[in-house]
């Protein structure tokens, strides 16, 4: 209903015989429980001056610098391993590369080192030959010393209870 | 009544707001409901495909390695290039890529610019380039980039390369493989599951181009490389029956390839298997004997594709166990041991030959000698390899017997070798008749191994199992797989299949046979300080590839070393040599000896020299350059040597044999005085053919050493070849290296019906 007053101006409706209500003088006027009190302005600055608690100022600082470092060092590690990954592919493909390069030589050499191209080169060019039986000492080695393992097989169920109850009692 | 009017509207408004929010919002969820649920999937998998780029990473193929891990077949990462001929803008961008690339890829200008020329985004240039052909296309593109603003065109997919270092090595036992590396013959396609690996993925966000967009979305699967594969064939093995058997196609003329296989009796591990006329896997569709390429070409164009088949499948067909033969002579070892098994045959039995014998009413099958061999007991009729005692101790064995372990020594069955294309045996079939089942004349021509086939592997096989004791193993070529850790996947043990002959008759078997290969028909594969046992055998074919009437043999030779506790079997095997030599005992044996003389060293099997063969060895020059001729005359002396002095120098300037080099017992060394001296030179005479006594008289008047090798000192032996050729100038004093062989034909299937 008080919404609907402020509406409407009745006062337009309303005759001028319905005495204006007086002024009332703000410093006069006694104080009730729960209004609002109108204080100085410098009392009014003094509490609206934001009182800061060092203890608390100094550690949201320090937090915050701790977040920062940690988020800082979640995004740098982050950059660092696209890198690192990137440098990681690319001296995998530089392996992969280097490893068939050297498959490659290797079988083009060892087709030129073939048994038959060693024996064909040795007696066309190097006028040898094969070494005769008689030029040739067997030797019999002794197969020297030897150790032998004993591959232990897995203790069953009643020998593990029998060590079990031994190691209790020793 | 002003305030009930607005609150009503306001209500009103704030249901219809309601409704709408409800509908259209309802209706969107209820939509995104059923497009999440009931076309989730579908819809899911077309946003991949739309969004997505899946290439393929094709995985490594495994490598096979012989038995002591050398490299037989590998494959390397190579590349393949590609245009993408949409994105050339105009001919001239055409042109300047064709005349760059064209002579890095090998190719003509002309087919460069035709692959440029198409109308697509994918087109295969050249497949399995190198390393520096590649790097080369990469500076080339980059240079075409700066230069001609060309980009995007050439493209470098990675592609793999299959190695065979060592040519036509091996080639029937390897195989090779095809344009998708996948196994086509061979150990590449028997073990194709193995060598072949898993295939990886790059799933890559693509954009509506079609084009990686990287660092998007990137998602590796990476291949796994194939498993590999250990042989049982030993390299040096495999080198020495290639040389050996490659020597006597040429001098001999064979016409239609040659087999040699060597067995391991009592594991069954082939540690070679050499089987000439073959191709090389690194170029498999070239047809690698000249003269069929010569010929193929010289055929009318329509006629040449099927020409080249042919060629091809000959080429690469594994002659060892895929080509069936009559084994001829060779086969009396296992009479022999169906004879002694059945206690057919004793100390006391014997046999007159006459030359010949008749089966059946109206057949007469001649021996080798037709004069006959006379009286002789069971080991000379062995030793003489004698057709008619043969077929009488088949007539006692009988048919069934004979057919029972026909099949006992695995003749009736593939041997089960780890080899595609295995062939089976071709017996006797008589209509309305069991199997088995063989008439009086089949019966006569199956005891000495004519008019029947088997395949060389089945063969060596059942000898392996006279060898061993009477144990037939299983042959295999494979020993193990390993992946790429280098694990064993898998490994094959040794395999008995069953006890065919007791080890009593084995070994005495094995007895008779070295008594063959010292004294008898087999003698020609005689080595010095190994106690051989062995069959020579020479079988007439039913096909004539020389001419209608020229009748063509294989010759062939089985033996096995040491005789008292063999390891090792050799099966060698010519099939239609030309040169006019046939029989067995100087085609085969001769290779079966010299094959043994340096296989056996490498297996570190000690030689075991009797008194005779002690007192033939060769022994080694001292070095007499330097020394006084006195001095040098007198060393020469006492080293059982004789010495002849050229020149008029004081002291020796040069010596032939040089120091160090092998000289035969009684031989000579030349010690030359002066420079003048050292250049003399004979020409070397023709040694073949001779007796070993006019080859020694004939070397002395030349002032020229031998070295005999070959049969033993029996007698009755030819020189056959000599390893320096006649007139080949030569220092006096040069040892030259004479091979002997029996002469006398030993083996003759003549059948006359």
């Amino acid at each position: 209903m008080a919404s609907t007053e402020r509406m409407y101006d009745l006062s337009l409706f309303e005759s001028s015989a319905v005495p204006a209500s007086p002024k009332k003088n703000p410093s006069a006027r006694p104080n009730k429980k729960g209004e609002i009190i109108k204080l100085p302005k410098e009392k009014l600055e003094k509490i609206q001056r934001r009182h800061h608690n060092p203890v608390k100022l100094f550690v949201g600082f320090f937090c915050a610098i701790i977040i920062t470092a940690v988020v800082g060092s979640i995004v740098q590690g982050q950059a660092q391993l696209t890198e690192i990954n990137a440098k990681i592919d690319s001296a995998q493909k530089v392996l992969s590369d280097d490893q068939s390069l050297y498959t490659q030589t290797k079988m083009k050499l060892e087709s030129k080192y073939s048994t038959s191209v060693i024996e064909k080169y040795a007696s066309d060019k190097l006028g040898m030959s094969q070494a005769q039986n008689y030029q040739k000492e067997f030797i019999s080695l002794s197969h020297g010393d030897k150790a032998e393992v004993v591959d232990k097989k897995p203790d069953g169920f009643f020998e593990t209870l029998k060590k079990a109850i031994d190691s209790f009692w020793s | 009544m002003a305030k009930g009017n607005k609150q009503r509207f306001r209500q009103r408004a704030a249901i219809l707001l309601s409704i709408i929010l409800v509908t259209g919002f309802g209706a969107a969820i209820c939509r995104l409901g059923y497009l999440s649920l009931a076309q989730g999937s579908v819809l899911s998998e077309k946003a991949v495909e739309q969004q997505l780029k899946d290439t393929t990473i094709s995985a490594c193929r495994g490598t096979i390695y012989d038995t002591n891990g050398k490299v037989l077949a590998q494959s390397a990462t190579v590349w393949q290039v590609v245009f993408a001929p949409a994105y050339f803008k105009n001919d001239t961008q055409r042109q300047i890529v064709a005349d760059g690339l064209a002579p890095i890829l090998g190719m003509s200008v002309a087919d460069v610019l035709a692959h440029a020329k198409k109308n697509n985004y994918f087109e295969i240039v050249k497949r399995r380039i190198e390393s520096d052909a590649r790097d080369k296309i990469l500076k080339f593109i980059d240079k075409i980039e700066k230069e001609d603003g060309i980009s995007n065109v050439i493209e470098l997919i990675q592609d793999y390369k299959r190695y065979y270092p060592y040519g036509n090595f091996a080639s029937a036992v390897l195989g090779f493989t095809g344009s998708d590396d996948q196994g086509l013959a061979g150990v590449e396609y028997q073990y194709n599951d193995y060598l072949t690996g898993k295939s990886g993925r790059i799933i890559t966000a693509k954009n509506a181009n079609g084009m990686d967009m990287p660092y998007n979305y990137e998602q590796l699967v990476p291949a796994q490389q194939g498993d590999s594969v250990v042989l049982t064939i030993d390299e040096t093995i495999q080198h020495i029956l290639e040389k050996y058997v490659q020597q006597e196609i040429v001098k001999d003329k064979v016409i239609n390839r040659a087999v040699a296989i060597m067995m391991n009796v009592n594991t069954g591990a082939i540690l070679g298997m050499a089987v000439e006329g073959g191709f090389d896997p690194n170029h498999p569709f070239d047809i690698a004997d000249s003269a069929t390429a010569s010929a193929i070409k010289k055929l009318p164009v329509a006629q040449q594709s099927n020409a080249i088949a042919a060629a091809q499948l000959k080429q690469w067909r594994n002659k060892a166990i895929s080509d069936t033969y009559y084994p001829g002579s060779v086969f009396k070892i296992i009479t022999s041991s169906m004879a002694l098994q059945e206690k057919v045959v004793d100390d006391k039995w014997h046999y007159t030959c006459t030359g010949s014998l008749s089966p059946a009413p109206g057949v007469v099958i001649h021996c080798s000698n037709t004069s006959g061999h006379g009286t002789q007991n069971f080991l000379k009729a062995l030793c003489n390899s004698c057709n008619p005692a043969f077929m009488t101790i088949g007539k006692s064995i009988g048919a069934a017997r004979f057919y029972k372990y026909f099949q006992a020594f695995g003749f009736t069955q593939k041997t089960g070798i780890d080899l595609p294309g295995e062939s089976e045996d071709i017996f006797f079939k008589h209509d309305n008749e069991p199997e088995g089942y063989m008439d009086a004349v089949d019966l006569a021509c199956a005891s000495f191994g004519q008019n029947f086939s088997i395949t060389p592997i089945q063969l060596i096989t059942a000898i392996s199992s006279v060898a061993n004791g009477g144990n037939l193993v299983q042959p295999y070529v494979v020993s193990k797989v390993l992946d790429s850790n280098g694990n064993v996947v898998k490994a094959t043990e040794p395999k008995v299949k069953r006890q065919v002959i007791s080890s009593d008759v084995a070994a005495q078997l094995r007895s008779m046979l070295q008594t063959n290969a010292t004294t008898g028909g087999a003698r020609n594969g005689y080595v010095a300080g190994y106690h051989v046992a062995g069959k020579t055998g020479t079988t007439e074919k039913k096909d004539h590839l020389q001419g209608p009437d020229i009748e063509d043999y294989i010759s062939s030779f089985c033996g096995f070393c040491p005789a008292e506790k063999p390891q090792v079997a050799l099966l060698v095997y010519f099939d239609t040599p030309t040169s006019g030599a046939y029989y067995g005992s100087m085609v085969a044996a001769p290779v079966f000896g010299q094959c043994m003389k340096e296989i056996l060293p490498y297996l570190h099997i000690e030689p075991q020299y009797t008194a005779e063969e002690l007192s033939n060895l060769d022994i080694k020059a001292d070095s007499y350059v330097g020394d006084s001729v006195a001095k040098a005359k007198n060393s020469i002396q006492n080293s059982g040597l004789t010495s002849i002095v050229k020149g008029s120098g004081d002291k020796v300037v040069r010596q032939i044999p040089e120091s160090g080099a092998s000289v035969p017992k009684n031989g000579t060394v030349v010690l030359f005085t002066d420079s003048k001296s050292a250049g003399e030179q004979v020409s070397v005479p023709k040694l073949t053919g001779l007796s070993m006594t006019e080859v020694n008289r004939i070397a002395s008047m030349y002032d020229l050493n031998v070295c005999i090798s070959g049969a033993s000192s029996s007698g009755g032996n030819t020189s056959v070849t000599q390893d320096i050729e006649q007139g080949t100038l030569v220092s006096p004093g040069t040892v030259i290296s004479i091979s002997f062989a029996n002469s006398s034909s030993d083996d003759s299937e003549d059948i006359v019906r």
